[in-house]
């Protein structure tokens, strides 16, 4: 009778145990989004012990723009040049790389941050322990490009209601809206390209180079500082098959050129890219964090 | 007895070069190791004046400027930006690069060793900045060479030679202020935001994309004390104009800055890594 007893128990507790590792493993919205604010929710708190670096980086960006006003006095003597407002929707060249440079933020910090988030997690050692917890690669991914764009969205907005306030902008509220809804298109292009920049970080292992070389690339091929159309064609078209390209396109013609239609034309092309982007993003990254793991080559340095 | 002295500080500086050879040896042996490091550093000279020179170049429309022909007497915006972009490179990688030779050797964990051996602190930073300089020169020399292409109709290889003249006392002139910047990484460990702020904050009263004369008086008059203005005016104005009054002023100027810079560059050194090791802070994270 008591062996009987225990024998239930025994059966009891593997259908418990069994029913629990299915509960844990079975993939519902629920348990993904409390992956990711959990993975995202640790990674800010590791920033928010940095408070004097948001301040930092919400700052010194916009010191880098004021050599901008002073080259353009010594070779305009103006504050407008034709050629920006031929192609670039405004003749007041100043507040076009000011917005860009406020944009840029977003293609930096998927570079910066989210890219290199995997590599700094083998580099503090936790990297395996991470791996190796039951959840999807890609949660860990969503998490850190999540708790990326929190601290992006902080920086970007603060650097625009300084600028805002420096060069008396007359921006009206639907106007603000709307580059706060270009924002936040952009920052989920963040998301995809991040998985590919992961990947390539995973293959690569030096994240300092690589992500210089595509910060350095992306500064010549997207229109942070100048319209496309000054750049040789088959340049320009690397351009423009980037979603980014289509945020700072949106938020210029919203804000600087205020052309409605042409904003949303923008905006729309830029979404539809995004979501190719997403595809082809987390498939490369699948494929290439498999054949990593499969060469041994996960933790390696 | 005055020559075996002599003898034994000839041989004091050889064996002090020979080490400082070494760790410059050791430095591009880890470079080589990284070949995509490689590749980088051999286009990023190009890849990094790009962006600002196609800036110029939308701002005008081309290649002229009739406002910069006014101010200082010569209007291709693209000679006259990247002159000083060219400058600014090499003062940006090897300041970067000093600043941080003995911390990068506190990160590797071979700071310990280096430490004990018999060669001054001097001779680690010369071997590990002579790496930096090397890597930058090999970006300054494509860059001068594209310059040297557009500029061919009026390239005179005298005053190429007498520009190179205000890169080298640059490059001097940057080991000075960076050994109290090595002294203060030392310090703070990761002190290189409050320097790129400095180094954002300097570029404000630096004539790199354009001349001093459009800043407003204020800033004018607080960049007379910037001896990195005398630096890249004398090089551009050598390397366009040549020789003349200006160039030995901006000259004669450097040469007085330059032992008085490095002076104070070595004693603030001396005394603050004095200090740390006393407080037991060298090789600390």
């Amino acid at each position: 009778m008591v062996t009987q007893t225990i024998e239930l128990k025994r059966t009891k507790t593997v259908i418990l145990n069994e029913e629990l590792l299915f509960r844990a493993n079975k993939k519902s919205f629920r348990n993904s989004s409390r992956v990711i604010l959990a993975y995202a929710w640790k990674n800010l708190q590791n920033d928010l012990r940095y408070l004097g670096s948001w301040i930092y980086w919400m700052v010194v960006p916009l010191l880098w723009l004021i050599p901008y006003a002073f080259q353009g006095k010594a070779l305009l003597g103006d504050s407008e040049s034709s050629f920006f407002l031929k192609y670039g929707g405004t003749g007041d060249y100043f507040s076009y790389v000011a917005l860009g440079f406020i944009l840029f933020n977003i293609v930096d910090s998927a570079i910066w941050g989210a890219g290199n988030r995997l590599r700094w997690e083998q580099k503090s050692g936790t990297f395996e322990y991470i791996w190796i917890t039951p959840i999807s690669r890609v949660e860990l991914l969503l998490g850190s490009s999540f708790s990326e764009l929190v601290w992006i969205a902080f920086v970007c907005t603060a650097q625009f209601l300084i600028l805002n306030f420096v060069l008396s902008w007359t921006f009206t509220i639907i106007q603000i809206l709307l580059s706060l809804v270009v924002i936040i298109v952009t920052l989920a292009g963040l998301f995809s390209f991040s998985f590919i920049f992961a990947s390539i970080i995973l293959i690569f292992k030096e994240p300092g180079t690589l992500s210089e070389l595509t910060d350095i690339s992306l500064n010549i091929l997207l229109p942070v500082r100048y319209p496309l159309r000054i750049l040789p064609p088959f340049l320009r078209w690397i351009g423009y098959i980037m979603p980014f390209a289509y945020g700072f396109f949106s938020i210029r013609a919203f804000t600087l050129a205020r052309e409605y239609n042409l904003g949303f034309i923008y905006l729309t092309i830029q979404l539809i890219l995004s979501a190719i982007m997403w595809i082809v993003g987390l498939k490369i990254f699948k494929r290439i964090e498999h054949r990593t793991r499969k060469i041994g080559q996960l933790g390696a340095y | 007895m005055n020559e075996e002295k002599y003898k034994t500080k000839v041989n004091q500086l050889k064996w002090e070069l020979v080490g400082a050879l070494a760790i410059f040896k050791k430095s591009w042996q880890v470079q080589k190791r990284y070949p995509l490091a490689f590749f980088f550093y051999a286009i990023s000279p190009i890849l990094w004046l790009l962006p600002h020179l196609i800036f110029s170049s939308a701002l005008v429309g081309g290649r002229y400027s009739e406002n910069l022909y006014s101010l200082i007497g010569y209007g291709d915006v693209l000679v006259y930006t990247s002159l000083g972009l060219v400058f600014m490179a090499i003062f940006s990688s090897t300041m970067w690069g000093t600043t941080y030779s003995i911390r990068n050797e506190e990160l590797s964990g071979t700071l310990e060793n280096l430490y004990i051996s018999p060669i001054s602190r001097y001779s680690i930073i010369l071997g590990n900045t002579l790496f930096y300089l090397t890597q930058a020169m090999i970006g300054c020399i494509i860059q001068l060479t594209i310059i040297g292409i557009w500029y061919r109709e009026a390239f005179s290889w005298t005053n190429f030679l007498l520009s190179s003249v205000f890169l080298l006392i640059g490059f001097l002139l940057i080991q000075g202020i960076s050994l109290p910047l090595i002294a203060f990484v030392f310090w703070q460990k990761e002190g290189w935001k409050i320097i790129l702020l400095g180094e954002s904050l300097i570029l404000f009263i630096t004539p790199v994309t354009f001349p001093i004369v459009v800043l407003p008086t204020l800033l004018q008059n607080i960049a007379k004390f910037n001896p990195l203005n005398y630096a890249i005016e004398g090089f551009r104005n050598a390397f366009l104009f040549g020789n003349s009054g200006t160039v030995q002023m901006y000259l004669l100027l450097l040469l007085l800055i330059l032992p008085f810079a490095t002076t104070i560059g070595i004693t603030i050194f001396h005394f603050a890594e004095k200090k740390l090791r006393k407080k037991a802070l060298l090789g600390q994270y």
